[in-house]
């Protein structure tokens, strides 16, 4: 069965293409573009793998991190955002991300990334 | 200009560069998804093939060339959000490389860097160090025609954390102590070298020293 992926961002045009360049890949994509449009996908059960945007309109990046990580621990959360410094990334890994990555990244940095932690996932079932 | 003002001009300037990493991510992840269907359709005949390959390629690089000046103009915007702090002194010295290539490659004039193989620490105020050997620069090119080169050098063997600058090149000789000193630029890079209680001479052989102050340098341990 395909990785099921949720790109929370709130750029629609980057989630949308995004996705597709996923789908191309054999990944099942979903988008929200809110915070709060995150954690219901989240309930739902319609994401493994999360590619979480920091600033965003409403609920931001930080707070859908830390509520995923509480209510849904397994869920390996990949932050990619083109805001941020070095104490941003060393902040985001201590609340729980599996990964920090820079916009605009490359889609092979993220695939590698995606795919380790796709093998986490699958060790611990 | 005031701190507070300061302060809004670096702010809005960081917020603006974000902004432009967010279009920068939009046009890499569309760009990067013509070059996907480029490759699904490899073995279809496609008419002007090369001519869209090549076009991928160019807003590739082009793409990696916005985000490398967007995320220097992104620290140097953050340079302002503390008065003074720990700041590495080979970060501002690359800092300030890259913000002058462009205003050196207009006088036909190239700046590069030789940096610290370990971190030196200096507590001050990152952006005022920027403009103050921004100034030095600009007050240097001023005094050189034709084409040369400026190697700043991050060096510690000379008792406190040092910037050597070596002019090289044919215009090397017109760099002269007194006409760099008689410009508007070096009165200024003085006034904030003295603030900043940089220390700062002449070579023998023409080169130029900055020392930063012992006070409050340190090693950054792992």
């Amino acid at each position: 069965m395909a990785v099921e992926i949720l790109i929370v961002d709130d750029e629609v045009e980057f989630a949308e293409t995004f996705a597709e360049r996923l789908e191309l890949r054999g990944f099942t994509a979903h988008i929200a573009h809110s915070g709060e449009q995150a954690l219901q996908l989240v309930d739902e059960g319609r994401a493994k793998i999360m590619v979480l945007d920091l600033k965003m309109p409403g609920m931001d990046g930080l707070e859908v991190l830390r509520r995923v990580k509480k209510s849904h621990p397994d869920i390996e959360v990949i932050i990619l955002s083109g805001h941020g410094s070095e104490m941003d990334e060393s902040f985001v890994l201590n609340l729980g991300a599996f990964a920090y990555l820079r916009k605009p990244a490359d889609i092979g940095d993220i695939l590698e990334i995606v795919k380790r932690a796709g093998k986490l996932l699958a060790d611990r079932t | 200009m005031k701190s507070n003002e300061l302060a809004f001009f670096g702010k809005i300037a960081a917020g603006v560069t974000h902004e432009l990493k967010n279009i920068l991510a939009i046009i890499n992840e569309s760009n990067g998804l013509m070059d996907d269907l480029l490759e699904l359709l490899k073995d279809t005949p496609f008419p002007h093939r090369e001519k869209f390959q090549r076009s991928v390629k160019k807003i590739e690089e082009q793409i990696r060339r916005g985000v490398e000046i967007t995320s220097r103009f992104n620290l140097f915007a953050h340079s302002i959000d503390y008065p003074s702090a720990d700041v590495d002194l080979n970060s501002i010295v690359r800092q300030t490389v890259s913000l002058t290539q462009r205003f050196a490659a207009l006088q036909n004039v190239e700046i590069t860097e030789s940096l610290s193989d370990r971190p030196v620490i200096l507590f001050t105020s990152a952006f005022r160090v920027q403009m103050a050997l921004t100034k030095a620069i600009e007050a240097f090119i001023k005094c050189m025609s034709g084409s040369g080169s400026i190697l700043m050098m991050v060096r510690k063997d000379l008792g406190p954390p040092c910037l050597d600058f070596y002019c090289e090149g044919e215009c090397c000789e017109k760099v002269v102590k007194e006409a760099v000193e008689q410009s508007d630029e070096w009165q200024e890079f003085r006034e904030l070298a003295a603030i900043l209680d940089m220390r700062h001479e002449w070579r023998a052989d023409g080169g130029f020293l900055v020392f930063f102050p012992g006070v409050g340098v340190r090693e950054w341990t792992a």
